[in-house]
């Protein structure tokens, strides 16, 4: 129609004004990051609270592992252990040490003299490991003195210390024989050995004692005391023990 | 909208640097204290849990020790002695071996004494226990007497031996000896 583009009463909606409203909408990076900031941190938060949560019942856990663990563990037993350790412990030091007087006594025996003789005899042992001994020896001359000095000497077990307190008995002169007066009748003098302990261990002989009323009253030891499956229970309980306590 | 007003913003931010500053680095600093702490117990647990293991492998290993072997033991090194029981048993030994037991005396000897570094004595090593005997007869006889001691089934060693020529004529020998014999526990005296 010539004069009016448009004759309805409805006013148009101006195409270039809707365009203009519909580029007004900005959006601004701030804001993006912000949310993205807070829903990050929500999620810290949400995350960081299980997370202590599921800590905090690992904790209780290995705590009451822990009291388990220590309720477990048997103080009287332990105590059994360490009486029998410091048993096994005590007696493989005493049998270590042990020496045998009987074989002592031999040594010397077998070593004096058929024209010595033996006196007095005395053995005291100091320590554990130190055993000395004192035999006073009466002998006919001191070539027999000087022979039974290397005697000693060679012996493997026993060892001159000293010899000392030499006295010396000689026949009285009597008027009109030369022959014997003054001559040496006993010579007598006392030797201080030392022993190598470890050279006379305390020996178990196969056969016990053989009256056997004895061993009914005494228990006389028999070879399980001193066998070798005992000896390696001995050491291994003794290494072990060592290693734990 | 609401959630693009500038004030909305502002607050979100707050909120977050509030829920960093109050909960999150508090939060983190007790998380680090439990995850020490949970180590610390799983490392003493493990400890509790060896040392059981160990004890009883040592429980099953003293076990595993025969009753015969054990008895000898408490033979060998008993708790505690009863002197009496000791003399009667060197008196049966001299008996057995033909000698004749003059004298016996009971003493408690002289343990081992070591010192803690404040100068606190500690008794080591097993209780020593002394008995003097006096025996006479003839060398043979006390030779045997030696054997029999060496045989007996608890420890008599001998400490001192002093051999004498006795009464020559009838060919007996006297002899003073210290024989000694231990136990694992001090007996307290009796009141």
């Amino acid at each position: 129609m010539p004069g009016s583009s448009n004759p309805s009463f409805i006013p148009k909606r101006n195409t270039v004004t809707r365009e203009r409203q519909g580029s007004r909408r900005q959006v601004y990076v701030g804001t993006i990051l912000v949310r993205i900031g807070f829903i990050a941190v929500l999620l810290a938060v949400v995350a960081i609270f299980f997370y202590k949560g599921n800590l905090q019942k690992s904790l209780d856990a290995e705590v009451v592992g822990l009291s388990q663990a220590l309720e477990a563990f048997n103080e009287a037993e332990l105590q059994r252990v360490q009486l029998v350790d410091s048993k096994l412990k005590e007696v493989n030091a005493l049998m270590a040490y042990t020496v045998s007087t009987r074989a002592i006594l031999e040594a010397v025996e077998d070593s004096t003299l058929e024209s010595a003789q033996i006196v007095s005899f005395d053995i005291e042992r100091a320590d554990r490991e130190t055993l000395t001994v004192s035999a006073q020896i009466e002998a006919p001359s001191f070539d027999a003195v000087l022979f039974q000095k290397g005697i000693y000497n060679k012996n493997d077990t026993l060892t001159l210390e000293k010899l000392e307190e030499v006295t010396i008995e000689a026949a009285a002169a009597v008027a009109g024989d030369t022959g014997t007066a003054g001559e040496i009748t006993k010579l007598g003098f006392s030797a201080l050995l030392l022993v190598d302990a470890g050279s006379v261990p305390h020996t178990i002989e196969e056969t016990v004692n053989s009256l056997p009323t004895i061993e009914s009253d005494l228990e006389v030891i028999d070879e399980s005391v001193v066998d070798d499956a005992e000896a390696e229970d001995v050491e291994s309980v003794t290494s072990t023990n060592e290693e734990v306590l | 909208m609401i959630f693009n007003s500038f004030f909305t913003q502002i607050l979100m931010v707050v909120l977050a640097a509030g829920m960093l500053l109050f909960y999150v680095r508090p939060t983190m600093g007790e998380i680090g204290v439990i995850q020490d702490s949970i180590l610390q117990y799983q490392e003493e647990r493990a400890k509790a849990e060896s040392v059981n293991g160990q004890l009883a492998a040592l429980v099953a290993e003293v076990n595993n020790i025969s009753a015969a072997n054990m008895k000898a033991l408490s033979t060998y090194l008993p708790d505690s002695i009863d002197d009496a029981a000791v003399m009667r048993d060197i008196h049966i030994i001299a008996q057995a071996s033909n000698v004749v037991l003059e004298d016996i005396g009971y003493s408690l000897g002289a343990s081992d004494v070591k010192y803690t570094p404040e100068g606190e004595p500690i008794v080591s090593g097993p209780v020593r226990h002394d008995f003097a005997t006096s025996i006479s007869g003839d060398y043979e006889s006390i030779k045997t007497f030696l054997t029999n001691l060496e045989r007996n089934n608890y420890p008599l060693e001998v400490h001192m031996f002093t051999l004498d020529a006795g009464d020559e004529e009838e060919g007996d020998l006297s002899a003073e000896l210290t024989l000694v014999t231990y136990s694992l526990l001090r007996e307290e005296p009796a009141q």
